[in-house]
């Protein structure tokens, strides 16, 4: 079996890890709630999608402006801003990148709220922030990134639906890890396995499906 | 959410149908420190 896809199969434990830290994700939503008008997220990669799913999480469950920032406005042009009225939110799974934890930095010292979900609570981009919750995903080995981005993914929802109060969200987000590790039991691996060979035999990129 | 589930798992059946090794597409490093 693959490193992926015993990457794939932890999913579900480490959402939960990432739930069982749920309370210190309600402390973190009740230090920041009212201190933002505004959201601007920041991430590479795969986490720049979790990046977009969290601008679309804060329009429309918080109804405040959200956008994504471009790094080099600040480590390449040294153009800061106003920040003073910002949750500025980074998103990495390493927590190393320089771009992103130059932007917290600069944000920090102008006056924004910064936030980094992180896989590393240790790294530089998380000393970065004023507080940050853990995504808990553990080690990954595999290129593909998985449970470490299903688990930024998570952390997201779960900081927005502290910070909105909305219990569907709540509920929806504290269902996740039974209805992954349903899913994951239950799928059809039969025909899983035909739509990949039909890729397969079609040529289409493994990272293209 | 629950719905990229099926995608990674297409994703790595694909890879390995093809002989390609799941955990390491070619051309693609782990870029781990600065994602």
């Amino acid at each position: 079996m693959s490193a992926m896809a015993v990457e794939i199969a932890e999913i579900p434990a480490a959402l939960t890890g990432l739930l069982d830290g749920r309370d210190e994700i309600k402390t973190l939503a009740s230090q920041v709630c009212g201190r933002f008008r505004r959201a601007v997220l920041l991430g590479g990669g795969s986490s720049d999608h979790a990046a977009t799913y969290a601008r679309y999480l804060f329009e429309t469950e918080l109804r405040i402006p959200a956008s994504l920032a471009a790094p080099s406005v600040t480590t390449v042009y040294g153009a800061g801003g106003d920040w003073s009225d910002a949750l500025v939110v980074g998103v990495s799974q390493s927590g190393r990148c320089p771009d992103l934890v130059g932007v917290l930095e600069e944000a920090r010292n102008a006056g924004a709220v910064t936030l980094a979900i992180t896989n590393d609570t240790r790294s530089p981009r998380a000393t970065a922030a004023h507080t940050f919750p853990d995504c808990g995903a553990g080690e990954e080995k595999s290129v593909p990134a998985t449970k470490s981005s299903v688990a930024e993914l998570a952390a997201i929802a779960c900081l927005v639906s502290e910070l909105s109060g909305d219990a569907t969200l709540a509920s929806e987000r504290d269902a996740l890890p039974r209805a992954i590790a349903g899913f994951l039991s239950a799928a059809d691996l039969a025909s899983c396995g035909l739509l990949a060979s039909v890729a397969a035999d079609e040529g289409v990129p493994p990272w293209c499906c | 959410m629950v719905l990229l589930i099926p995608g990674l798992m297409l994703a790595e059946q694909t890879a390995r149908l093809r002989g390609a090794n799941p955990d390491a597409p070619p051309g693609l490093q782990k870029v781990t420190e600065t994602r």
